[in-house]
């Protein structure tokens, strides 16, 4: 199986290529029909490998080609999947296929079909050697191929102007976090003198022979980068308008799956992170706080892909909470469930896009559960389970990640990222619901005479059913909490066995001892055998009682953001306007997306665009260009001369051979030879 | 006169790649005679095609042989192999991209705005004297001794001189040739001279016999025999010519721009891959003991040479002798390899490899710099800048193959050039020439003002309007397949650097065995 | 009398090498120019059976039948080049022919 690994990403590396050669000339619409071919064999490829590696419990490797040979610093692309990568490999492929798929729908009679279905698998390609890189830099640059596809993508309709300026600002921002990613490489190669992960020289064996200054440097470096990619707080503002670009590319990239590099990067450098605690607390803090604020953001938008962009921010936090609390497990579990509902949503919100003839605004829809009855129950399903309602996919991995960070070993941090959770939790299920009331229920808002809402085709619809099925089942890969198929299969990442068998001894002592509140459970354990520099780190079981209260907890906060959307925007007890009114100054931030463009706009771009004009005028023109083109003018006379050497005359050229034959045998024999000493 | 005659039966299986190319050439011959005129063109296309592929599946079964054979006049070793490799790859690509340009011939725009054909070229004579010029750049990279070195640089020049008059009805092409011609003769008489010497001091012609000679009588102050350093002198400028080493350079801007385009393709890179065999096996194989005093000299050659076809490209609008300046200054860049050689080479010493590998890749994206040239010829109009106007909105592909060749001359990364000329950098600075490996970069940077004028002309000027014929099948291929290469085979640097480093490396240890 | 040794030759030798290469930088007519050239040739060869010779080896002396060779196929070609020259430029006058330059 290993043989056939590399397979996987190459097959829609070729199908990119050969669109992007002959789409244009030869292929035409049936460009899509390759590319999504391509997908679906990947997609099989990935599955059983998975397999493959399920059944093995071990991860496979395969070595391609030396890189770059250059002294110590030697790097071969090899490809590496153990189960982290196959999870990665399964939702990557599975969301990347359904997206394929809905896309020939969804782009059909565009004219420049053949671009898309050329950067779709191109991403795919790049995105999959993302998750199946064993070293650093063959990472970064992958990382970096997923920038460049989503900015293509993203600035799909070139034509349209805010498109462009949302490209530039994504890729821009996110220029931000590669900087630190480029840096924290450059650091790890500098400490470890490699930038391998794993084996016995690798990296993540060899944390403990670092400083804790220059690992927390490290890590804070890495989510950096991760902070880009995954739009954290203060990097988010480029994800929301990325959202100009074609609903699929949404869908995929900027909800299921290269938004999510940046929690498969922490996740992956886990032993990184875990031997230092300050990056653990900025990793929590980030991920809590940008929970929290998407949410509220989500609250009031008006767009319907927006408030679906700013849920996937808030979800995003929940994941990198979860990782700075060391709940890995779940974080991960959350990235693929919320793969999987968050790009239902994306496609539902596509497919009433399309039937609403382009139109976005959520204020002049309504009443359309009657047009579209298919988009309707898949998306309900896709936001019931992103509110987190019993029993569908989002509610066993948020209530892990809730219950993970009160556990956690990170105290009091945990704690209180854990209610932030539990408030952003009851916000979640209130914009979810406030979306679908307002979309699908009440009165019809558009003029039906202009108007005509209609269901999608079922090239779109199909994929928006193939999304509800594992929307609505995928949480039980999960079920019972902590000790699911999943968590079996992908634990031998997280946590070392062994040491885990080692250690049970004097976690039952911690147990017993103290069996009351979790958090000072946790300390105890801690402070029993937590030295977690070596990357062996021990999940804390919860208790049934903990397991069951922390149910309740998050099935009342969702409830609860579920029934208040109900009585405000289905039967109408309470008026939003009137509420918006009496909360003036709240609704505005959060209207605002608390102002974080207009900060950024006057801390950084203007200041910035001040100093370019003035490097440009006085510095750029009146100083290096005359520089430089005073060099160029000076070198182009010097060739005008020069050329009239070349006189045309054979006589001049054997004279030139024979003089230099002779100050070349003068100069060499005066000096060297024995002739004249 | 105790004559020592070894009678021993040659072992023919050694060189058979070679000879491969030469029972080609012979059947060409025979068959431009007798194969009928409606499948002529395509019989003896296919005939060089298959021939030459067939010789370089015969070289792969030889990698990793090190032996020698006719009494030590012929050599199969890594070096033979990786330099025949090249110049088989360059023969396959003339062969492809000059097709059209045989089936069309020369065409000319006439007063009256319509196409016409001003010189029709022989198609069989074409490819013979191609694979006689092929089969002599393969002896010079196999070659053992002065007389098989010697031979073959001639075969491969007099071939080549031909080819330069092959449209003989303009003037420039027979002006061209005879310039070549003499000054490569003159050449030819001091390269000669020089080998004598070296003859008359070692009293031996076979290169391993002359390294263990010098070794034999190094006393370890450095060799000051004046007679030794003149041999030494003479044969730098022969081959300093061969290779247009300034300032002995001067035949090729007239050459290449006299040449028929396909053949300025072939000459850019055929006699220079034999010129630096020649020179790895007379330097580096044979005068090795020698080699502080000749690595000063090249370093100084390279050196000048670099800039001065630089520095003179700029002044250029005639594209062909554009390029021409520009091989010049690629030759500077090649031989920097020679320069950075360190005595007493090992393995580890990078430079024999990055000079190996440095002609590899400007095979690839020279010859396909000409290939676009040989398409554009096409419209019956000369090669100047002008004639790339617009290139860009009419023949979009061609235009980006264009730009990645002239990306990749320039040394963009990641392109293949890039490549090379990072390793050429890197075997500088390991031989503590800084001075040298700051230049190239230099030199590089002047370049872009040459190379990425043509880009800027295809891309941002308006097309002229003139008819643009099709590219043939094979002419597209051709230049896609090098684009390719010069895209992705930097990419792969590595593996190919492995095998130069090897081979090089074998060659050097052997040299130093038999000095012992 | 005086014995002829190889300094003899080789001196020789080199003054014929010299003499032709003058010819080739002083004279324009392209059929003396390339007779010039065969001096140089012919001194080589000179220089080459001396050495064999002297070293009372065979390898001078082959290799001077080679070069004889070589230099008859060049005379071919050169006396072709010469022909198609004159009968485009109508001239083999080296300096008149200068179309490609700078």
């Amino acid at each position: 199986m290993a043989d056939l690994l590399f397979l996987i990403p190459l097959i829609p590396l070729v199908a990119s290529a050969v669109v992007l050669l002959f789409g244009r000339t030869v292929l035409g619409d049936r460009s899509a029909i390759l590319s999504t071919a391509a997908v679906a064999v990947s997609w099989l490829l990935s599955v059983v490998v998975a397999v493959d590696i399920y059944r093995s419990e071990e991860a496979i490797a395969q070595t391609l080609f030396r890189w770059i040979p250059s002294g110590d610093f030697d790097v071969r692309v090899n490809l590496y999947a153990d189960q982290l990568t196959a999870v990665m490999l399964l939702v990557v492929s599975t969301v990347g296929l359904l997206v394929h798929v809905y896309s020939i729908g969804y782009m059909r009679g565009d004219p420049g079909l053949y671009r898309f279905f050329a950067y779709l698998p191109l991403f795919v390609f790049s995105m999959l050697m993302l998750v199946l890189a064993d070293n650093f830099l063959v990472m970064y640059v992958f990382w970096e191929a997923v920038g460049l596809c989503s900015y293509l993508l993203i600035s799909y309709y070139f034509r349209r102007r805010s498109a462009n300026n949302a490209a530039k600002k994504a890729f821009i921002v996110n220029r931000v976090g590669d900087l630190g990613f480029g840096l924290g490489i450059m650091f790890v190669f500098w400490t470890f003198g490699t930038v391998n992960f794993f084996g016995e020289t690798g990296v993540f064996e060899r944390v403990g022979e670092a400083g804790s200054t220059t690992i927390t440097v490290i890590a804070l470096l890495l989510f950096l980068g991760a902070m880009g990619k995954s739009a954290q707080f203060p990097l988010h503002t480029w994800l929301p308008d990325a959202m100009e670009g074609p609903t699929p590319v949404s869908a995929l990239i900027h909800a299921a799956t290269m938004v999510t590099a940046g929690i498969y990067l922490v996740a992956r450098a886990q032993s990184i992170f875990l031997a230092s605690e300050t990056a653990m607390l900025i990793v929590a803090s980030i991920g809590a706080f940008t929970a929290f604020m998407a949410a509220t953001i989500a609250l009031t938008q008006n767009d319907i892909k927006r408030v679906v962009a700013y849920s996937t921010l808030s979800q995003l936090g929940y994941m990198t909470l979860a990782l700075g609390t060391g709940a890995w497990m779940a974080a991960i579990f959350h990235l693929v469930t919320h793969a999987f509902f968050k790009g239902l949503l994306f496609l539902g919100a596509g497919s009433v896009i399309h039937g609403m003839h382009d139109q976005q605004d959520i204020r002049a829809m309504g009443g359309l559960k009657k047009y579209m009855p298919v988009t309707y129950w898949t998306f309900l399903a896709a936001a019931l389970a992103n509110a987190g309602i019993i029993p569908l996919a989002g509610y066993w991995s948020k209530d892990e990640i809730i219950l993970g960070a009160w556990i956690s070993d990170y105290q009091p941090i945990g704690q209180i990222v854990s209610i932030v959770a539990i408030v952003s939790a009851f916000l979640t299920a209130l914009y979810m619901f406030r979306l679908v009331f307002v979309v699908f229920h009440g009165r019809e808002r558009f003029d039906p005479a202009v108007v005509h809402p209609h269901e999608s085709p079922r090239v779109m619809t199909l994929p928006l059913v193939a999304l509800a099925i594992p929307t609505v089942l995928i949480g039980f890969i999960g079920a019972p909490p902590e000790h699911g198929l999943y968590h079996r299969f992908v634990e031998p990442v997280f946590y070392d066995v062994e040491a885990e068998e080692a250690e049970a001894a004097t976690y039952v002592v911690a147990q017993e001892g103290d069996p009351a509140p979790a958090g000072e459970a946790a300390t105890a354990a801690d402070a029993a055998g937590g030295d977690h520099s070596d990357g062996a780190y021990l999940p804390h079981e919860p208790s049934t009682a903990q397991i069951v209260s922390f149910g309740v907890i998050s099935t009342v906060a969702a409830v609860g953001g579920l029934v208040l959307a109900w009585l405000i925007y289905f039967r109408g007890a309470i008026s939003p306007v009137e509420l918006g009114q009496r909360f003036r100054r709240l609704y505005d931030i959060s209207y605002h997306k608390w102002y974080f463009d207009e900060l950024y706009d006057g801390l950084i771009v203007r200041p910035l665009r001040s100093s370019a004009i003035f490097l440009w005028r006085v510095v750029d023109i009146d100083v290096i260009d005359a520089m430089v083109n005073g060099v160029a003018g000076g070198l182009a006379a010097v060739s005008q001369r020069l050329r009239q050497v070349q006189t045309g005359l054979v006589a001049n050229y054997a004279l030139a051979i024979a003089l230099g034959m002779v100050v070349l045998v003068g100069v060499y024999l005066t000096a060297f030879s024995s002739l004249f000493r | 006169m105790g004559l020592d005659l070894d009678l021993t039966a040659p072992d023919l299986t050694l060189a058979w790649p070679q000879l491969i190319v030469f029972v080609m050439t012979v059947v060409l011959l025979f068959a431009d005679a007798f194969v009928p005129k409606a499948q002529h063109f395509a019989t003896l296309t296919g005939i060089s095609l298959v021939g030459y592929i067939g010789a370089a599946f015969a070289l792969v079964t030889q990698s990793g042989q090190n032996a020698a054979t006719f009494d030590g006049a012929f050599r199969a070793d890594g070096l033979t192999v990786f330099l025949s490799l090249i110049i088989l790859v360059a023969a396959v690509a003339t062969v492809v991209i000059s097709a059209s340009y045989l089936q069309n011939g020369e065409q000319q725009l006439g007063s009256d705005g319509r196409l016409r054909i001003a010189n029709s070229v022989p198609a069989g004579e074409f490819y013979v004297l191609i694979g006689f010029s092929v089969f002599g750049a393969m002896l010079v990279a196999a070659a053992g001794n002065l007389i098989v070195l010697y031979i073959g640089i001639e075969l491969s020049a007099l071939a080549t001189y031909v080819l330069t008059a092959f449209a003989k009805r303009r003037l420039t092409s027979v002006e061209g040739a005879m310039k070549y011609f003499l000054l490569g003769l003159f050449a030819s008489a001091i390269l000669l001279y020089g080998m004598t010497w070296i003859y008359g001091v070692t009293g031996s012609m076979d290169l391993d016999r002359i390294a263990a000679h010098l070794a034999g009588t190094d006393a370890g102050d450095g060799f000051t025999d004046p007679a030794l350093l003149l041999g030494l002198l003479l044969l730098v400028v022969g081959i300093g010519f061969k290779m247009a080493a300034v300032p002995f350079h001067f035949w090729t801007p007239d050459a290449y721009d006299g040449a028929p385009t396909p053949v300025t393709a072939f000459m850019s890179v055929v006699p220079k891959a034999a010129a630096f065999a020649a020179a790895i096996r007379l330097f580096v194989q044979a005068l090795e003991p020698l080699s502080d005093q000749w690595t000063t000299l090249w370093a100084v050659l390279a050196l000048v040479t670099m800039v001065f076809g630089n520095v003179v490209a700029i002044a250029q609008r005639n594209v062909k002798r554009m390029l021409a300046y520009s091989s010049i200054a690629h030759t500077g860049y090649i031989m920097v390899g020679l320069a950075a050689y360190t005595s007493g080479g090992t393995i580890d010493d990078p430079s024999i490899s990055s000079l190996l590998f440095y002609i590899l890749a400007y095979t690839f994206m020279n010859i396909g710099a000409f290939a676009v040239i040989t398409y554009l010829q096409q419209r019956g109009v000369g090669m100047m800048l002008e004639d790339f106007n617009g290139l860009a909105s009419t023949r979009p592909l061609i235009a980006v193959a264009m730009t990645l060749f002239m990306a990749s001359l320039m040394g963009v990364p990641p392109l293949l050039g890039f490549y090379a000329k990072y390793y050429v950098i890197v075997a500088a600075i390991d031989a503590d020439l800084l001075w040298l490996a700051v230049t190239i970069v230099v030199a590089s940077a002047v370049s872009a003002f040459f190379y990425l004028r043509i880009v800027a002309v295809m891309y941002f000027n308006q097309p002229d309007g003139r008819p643009l014929a099709l590219p043939t099948r094979l002419l597209s291929g051709g230049i896609g397949v090098l684009a390719v290469a010069t895209l992705l085979l930097g990419l792969f640097s590595s593996p190919i650097i492995d095998l130069a480093d090897q081979w090089s490396g074998a060659l050097t240890v052997l040299g130093r065995t038999a000095g012992q | 009398m005086l014995d002829v040794g190889l300094d003899h030759f080789l001196f020789l030798s080199a003054i014929l090498f010299i003499i032709g290469m003058m010819g080739v930088l002083i004279r324009r007519n392209l059929i003396v120019i390339f007779m010039c050239v065969e001096l140089m040739t012919n001194a080589v060869n000179l220089s080459l059976v001396a050495f064999a010779w002297n070293l009372n080896s065979i390898d001078g002396q082959a290799f001077a039948l080679f070069i004889i060779a070589v230099a008859a196929a060049e005379a071919v070609v050169g006396l072709a080049i010469i022909i198609a020259l004159s009968r485009r430029a109508h001239t083999i006058n080296v300096d008149e022919v200068r179309t490609l330059r700078n």
